[in-house]
């Protein structure tokens, strides 16, 4: 059977969108009348704004001011236009953009401490502020009668729409490439947990501000164009209603696809004028809008993200393969200190969660952290990892200090952690969320090897697809692979069979061996520490009541007592 | 799913019912088509002008039209949008072919479509000119004294008629009005040698309470104050100063203000205030100037107010211009018509209508002023024109 | 600029008591209305309407509330039929929605012609040291504590008060429990609707009244719920009391010009990012 190469279909696959709305500007650009074409590039220019949109939205973060960044990106135009600066139209549309993202970046900072509505209410504020301050000043140009002028082979309103159908395209193969990179990624991971971007070692703040810059980018380029359109701006293209109303397209199309921003403008322009020319109000197509929005909400999804899932969903399930047992060994004692960890304190008000906590993980070695419900296992991995910036003590790994540093650099530095709670982000490929959460670049190969070394789900599998187990181990691979010095497992065993685990404590086993780096185990499950540990650790009431091999510590009454509460009896 | 494939129908459709009209060509025998950009839907409309000139229009046609051809008119909306305003001109210009535009009222359209009109060497007489490019554009002239020599001749009535010399102003900008507002108060300064007290331009659509203004007007001993706001601003500036039990200040309101409905909604209240017509006073039904527009208005069931009377001229205007065109009637021919003419006078304003080849046209600088009588009516104060000098 | 304080407070009361709706709202569930004021201008257009039609005001006034309070609960029901477990993200999404689906059909059914809004609290109460306080100022800024108060004794002195509280929670545990969560939720909407359109009855006529610029008012309320965190009631009377005082305040100083309207976003922005600076991650752990 004649058989198309899988790994070449997914490196076009970023391109196939772009391409098809190149090839619907093109013959749009060949047949349509002048008028229309007038309308579409008004089209164009909204999915221009659509799509920058669509960054923040992949970020999870709503922003009601996208008409505001534009406003940037027009008024820079119009000002260039008045200083006859060089590079034409073309460069100062650029430039509107670039001048627009210091305003994405200034609104990305309380995104930085501010969250979903409260967020949505702040960037409503900006965007009525930034209606006050753009009606206030005038537009350059406007006072002197100074169209903004376009170059001469695209004077005319066809080859104008060519332009815009060009830059369009650019701006969303751009798009779709950054979506592929390391940053694109943590924009995805930021929606679905930022502690756990932090701990894959990438800036939440870098994450945030940069989808917010690159958003108020494109929005600046819609502006420009739209300046280079109209040749005449106001403030009142960019009012506060018209970002709502672009906010509630772009929730209906799905402004995080190509064609959904397309599909978006399109709407934007083409709904209105469907109505006037039917001798209906206008104004019905806001409604619709909002109806749309709804009913698309109603349904999860956007209209084209339901198209993608459909697609998605013809493709056969992955189903990964058997993780075959082996004959497990015992992983080496270590000598030399890794994690020195002295006098590590944590206070929640008057409750001590944390005291005095002595603990050193030796280099090469799989080491367990036991102890009942609320010991503060998790709290010790959160002060360990950087969470809680109010522990006291001090932590050094491999020589150097990580006091002060903040989670990401933590994990730059070489301390990897995973969480109890599901926190692989569904919106990603299981490939690209291993190449994200590595943070260094790898090869296919590695890929390949780290999945199957844990079995893991095929790379081309998407992460929401997967059961919770699957997502564990993912995790667990993700830290591996980033080559860490010490790897933290919170609970990684939570929501896998029992054999499983005991087939994951086998490859933690072999882990710093083969990938040079120390494993704390946190676990509940006794049998999987036994199989995987060399030493372990008990806490108990915030602080140390036993360390040593496993057989040995788990045999003393103390810790006995300590799960079972009071009664004799030994954990073997 | 169901309403995306509605959606997606629609948008499909849509293009395909645009294909169906496009205007027929201008000349020969066919209809002469005239067009216009007025703000017809939104948060502030203006649909009498356009109104208006219809109705003149159809009249016109009623007794045979122009040499044998009949006129057609195409009102657009530019929905107080820029953008939108770019696409009704193009529509006009564009699919309906028109040869010149006459009797819109706009809030953008001058200054969004001036280079546009400019371009297609089209000409509009335009009914109501709100925004700044209506009065700096080559092929835009104005029949309506506008907004900012408004302010002038408001402001030159209260010092110069009134003999009010502490005068202060306070201006709602919406869009880029701000420095043309700024340009009519100076006039003022340069025409007459004196200083305003204050000079606000910080209010916006946005601001709903007038009370912190109104006091700082009292409290710097504003003997008049001009405010530019549209209708429900206005009365909401009268009631604020009613409840703050400010009187003795003279309010000198614009053209939006001279609408039976306000002079309604102040009743005992407005006694303070003093409104500007731009044309013959239009409540005064005893003028035998304005006999001839009544009865148009009245034919065709057009609202009587001043938008009406500005579409009202612009149409009659347009109408000598093309009935002194010689030869056939193209976008060229009225054009040049345009570039040419002489000043049309009429009773209606206190200057006669000019086009011309100038790179800007203001030929209504004068007015009258009204006050509420206090039964819902209003009362002439100036039976004679006030004419700017040489502004 | 105490005058100006004094006169801001008609508009801060107003803020208040619509961001006491929004605070309401999202406690109890667990969504911010962006909706809000727009529904209460739904209200206050079909009393003008109405007057206009020659209904005497009363009648007017309470066929407007009505109609607020009947649009707010069917919006309530559509948001508890389909959304009722959506976090409350998505719901404040779905209420944007609503915003501008309203604010277009509005228009739809009242016209684009500004309206002059018919009122009865125009006048002035009394004056002091030549300082006159309005009946609107009076009216909001009493009405906003007023409601603060009793919202505060309902919710945590009532049995239906802790079963909303309950139920905003988890309201499908909570009807596990027999508890009708969806039309408890409904008849917050209702409460709400008919409260911002009493507040907009009170200061609409003293207002430029165009729908949209009344609709925005949810910006301002939006900001002083901000100051309350959306939890707390009091703070957010005093959130929105204080921004109105701003506003007259500072349209005293003529420095800042046309760009005064900023100056209570930048001072929000900063009482927020102030408030919240140890709100570093998104989760708890």
């Amino acid at each position: 059977m004649p058989r198309v190469d899988p790994n070449l279909v997914k490196r076009t696959a970023m391109f196939r969108q772009p391409l098809a709305a190149l090839l619907v500007v093109v013959v749009a650009a060949v047949a349509v009348p002048q008028y229309w074409l007038f309308l579409a590039t008004s089209a164009l220019v909204s999915a221009v704004a659509l799509l920058g949109l669509g960054i923040v939205g992949r970020a999870g973060m709503n922003s009601l001011c996208q008409l505001s960044f534009a406003a940037v990106g027009a008024w820079t135009v119009a000002q260039l236009n008045v200083w006859s600066a060089p590079g034409t139209l073309i460069l100062w549309t650029v430039v509107g953009g670039v001048v627009a993202m210091p305003f994405g970046v200034l609104i990305g900072l309380p995104a930085l401490r501010l969250r979903g509505v409260h967020l949505a209410v702040v960037t409503l504020g900006f965007a009525a502020a930034a209606d006050v301050v753009v009606s206030a000043i005038n537009f350059p140009g406007v006072d002197s009668y100074q169209q903004v002028m376009r170059p001469e082979f695209i004077a005319t309103d066809r080859m104008y729409f060519v332009y815009a159908g060009l830059l369009f395209v650019v701006l969303s193969l751009a798009v779709e490439w950054v979506g592929r990179t390391r940053i694109g990624a943590s924009w995805r991971a930021v929606r679905f947990s930022e502690r756990a971007t932090a701990a894959a070692g990438t800036s939440v703040a870098g994450a945030k501000l940069s989808a917010f810059a690159l958003s108020a980018f494109a929005a600046g380029l819609a502006g420009g164009l739209l300046a280079g359109q109209v040749g005449m701006i106001t403030a009142q293209n960019f009012g506060t209603i018209g970002s709502l109303a672009l906010f509630v397209v772009a929730v209906m199309a799905g402004g995080e696809f190509v064609f959904g921003a397309l599909f978006g403008g399109f709407l934007i322009m083409f709904i209105p004028e469907f109505f006037r020319r039917a001798g209906i109000s206008q104004d019905w197509a806001n409604v619709l809008f909002g109806v749309g929005a709804v009913q698309a909400l109603s349904q999860g999804t956007s209209i084209s993200e339901g198209f993608a899932k459909r697609l998605r969903a013809r493709r056969p399930a992955a189903v990964p393969p058997a993780r075959e047992p082996i004959g497990g060994g015992r992983p080496p004692l270590g000598a030399k200190p890794l994690l020195e960890a002295k006098g590590v304190g944590v206070r929640y008000g008057q409750v001590t969660a944390l005291q005095e906590v002595d603990l050193v993980v030796p280099e090469g070695t799989v080491m367990g952290l036991i102890g009942p419900n609320g010991a503060g296992k998790s709290t010790l991995v959160d002060a360990l990892s950087g969470f809680l910036p109010s522990a006291v003590g001090s932590v050094t790994l491999d020589g150097r200090r990580l006091d002060g540093l903040p989670v990401h650099r933590r994990a730059g530095a070489g301390l990897r952690r995973t969480f109890q709670q599901d926190r692989v982000p569904t919106g990603l490929a299981v490939d690209a969320y291993l190449r994200f959460a590595a943070h260094r670049l790898v090869t296919r190969d590695e890929l390949e090897e780290i999945r199957g070394f844990l079995g893991c789900p095929p790379g081309d599998a998407h992460v929401a697809d997967l059961d919770v187990g699957s997502r564990r181990l993912l995790e667990v691979a993700a830290a591996i692979l980033a080559k860490p010095k010490l790897i933290i497992l919170d609970e990684p065993a939570a929501g896998l069979a029992h054999a499983e685990s005991l087939a994951l404590a086998d490859r933690l086993v072999e882990v710093p061996a083969r990938y040079g780096a120390s494993v704390l185990l946190i676990e509940h499950d006794l049998d999987m520490v036994r199989h995987a540990c060399a030493r372990i650790v008990v806490l108990d009431f915030g602080a140390v009541i036993a360390a040593g091999p496993p057989a040995e510590v788990l045999a003393r009454p103390e810790v006995a007592r300590a799960y079972l509460g009071g009664e004799e009896a030994a954990l073997t | 799913m169901r309403i995306a494939k509605i959606l997606l129908a629609a948008a499909l459709v849509a293009p395909m019912a645009a294909c169906g009209d496009s205007g027929s060509g201008s000349g020969g025998d066919g209809p002469i088509n005239i067009g216009s950009v007025s703000t017809l839907s939104g948060p502030v409309t203006f649909p009498e002008a356009s109104q208006a000139a219809r109705a003149v229009f159809d009249d016109v046609n009623a007794k045979g039209g122009i040499n044998g051809r009949k006129i057609a008119y195409t009102a657009a909306d530019d929905k107080g949008d820029p953008s939108s305003a770019a696409l009704a001109a193009r529509d006009v210009i564009q699919n309906k072919k028109a040869v010149a535009l006459a009797g819109g009222a706009s809030l953008v359209d001058c200054q969004v479509n001036g280079p546009l009109y400019a371009q297609n060497k089209i000409t509009d007489i335009r009914g109501i000119g709100i925004d700044p490019g209506c009065f700096s554009s080559p092929n835009i002239s104005t029949v309506n004294t506008g907004p900012y020599f408004g302010s002038t001749v408001s402001l030159y009535y209260a010092s110069e008629t009134l003999k009010l010399n502490k005068v202060c102003s306070f201006f709602v900008i919406i869009g880029g009005t701000a420095n043309a507002y700024k340009e009519g108060v100076d006039r003022w300064s340069k025409i007459t040698g004196k200083k305003p007290l204050i000079t606000d331009l910080s209010l916006s659509a946005n601001t709903t309470d007038y009370t912190p203004y109104i006091l700082r007007a009292r409290d710097a001993g504003c003997q008049a104050v001009l405010f530019n706001g549209t209708e429900p601003m206005l009365v909401g500036w009268v009631k604020a100063a009613q409840a703050q039990k400010v009187k003795g200040i003279k309010w000198l309101f614009l053209a939006p203000a001279y609408t039976v409905e306000i002079a309604k909604a102040l009743g005992p209240a407005g006694k303070d205030v003093v409104a500007l017509s731009e044309f013959e006073p239009y409540t005064d039904s005893k003028s035998t100037i304005n006999q001839d527009w009544r009865n148009t208005m009245a034919g065709h069931k057009v609202p009587l107010t001043s938008f009406a009377q500005g579409g009202y001229l612009a149409a009659t205007h347009l109408v000598e211009v093309l009935r002194g065109i010689k030869g056939d009637i193209t976008r060229e021919s009225v054009t040049k018509a345009m570039k040419d003419l002489k000043p049309l006078p009429s009773n209606m304003t206190g200057t006669p209508f000019a086009f011309g080849p100038g790179d800007a046209h203001a030929p209504n600088t004068s007015a009258k002023f009204v006050k509420p009588d206090g039964n819902g009516g209003w009362t002439v104060l100036t039976p004679d024109w006030i004419k700017l000098p040489n502004a | 600029m105490l005058e100006g304080a004094i006169a801001g407070l008609a508009g801060g009361g107003a803020y208040a008591a619509l961001g006491l709706c929004l605070t309401l709202m999202f406690r109890l569930v667990r969504v911010v209305n962006f909706a809000q004021v727009a529904i209460g201008v739904i209200g206050v257009y079909t009393m003008a309407l109405t007057v206009d039609h020659g209904w005497p005001y009363g009648l007017a006034a309470l066929a407007g509330l009505v109609t607020a309070t009947v649009v707010a609960a069917a919006l309530g029901w559509v948001m508890g039929r389909w959304f009722g477990e959506a976090g409350a993200d998505q719901r404040s999404a779905i209420s944007i929605a609503f915003l501008v689906s309203l604010l277009a059909a509005s228009y739809l059914a009242y016209g684009t012609d500004p309206r002059r809004i018919p009122g009865k609290f125009g006048g002035s109460l009394f004056t002091v040291n030549g300082i006159t306080i309005t009946q609107a100022a009076a009216v909001c800024t009493v009405g906003s504590i007023a409601v603060a108060a009793g919202a505060w004794l309902f919710l945590d002195k009532t049995v239906l008060g802790l079963r909303l509280r309950a139920l905003s929670e988890r309201p499908t545990t909570a009807e596990l429990h027999a508890i009708p969560s969806r039309w408890l939720g409904v008849g917050m909407w209702a409460v709400t609707g008919l409260l911002a359109a009493a507040v907009l009855l009170v200061v609409a006529p003293q207002q430029t009244s165009d729908q949209t610029s009344l609709s925005l008012m949810i910006i301002p309320a939006g900001a002083a719920a901000l100051v309350g965190g959306f939890r707390s009631l009091g703070r957010t009377v005093a959130g929105g009391l204080g921004l109105g005082a701003l506003q007259g305040a500072l349209a005293h100083v003529s420095q800042l010009q046309q760009y005064r309207d900023t100056v209570p976003f930048v001072a929000i922005l900063a009482i927020l990012i102030w408030s919240q600076r140890r709100e570093v991650w998104d989760a708890a752990r």
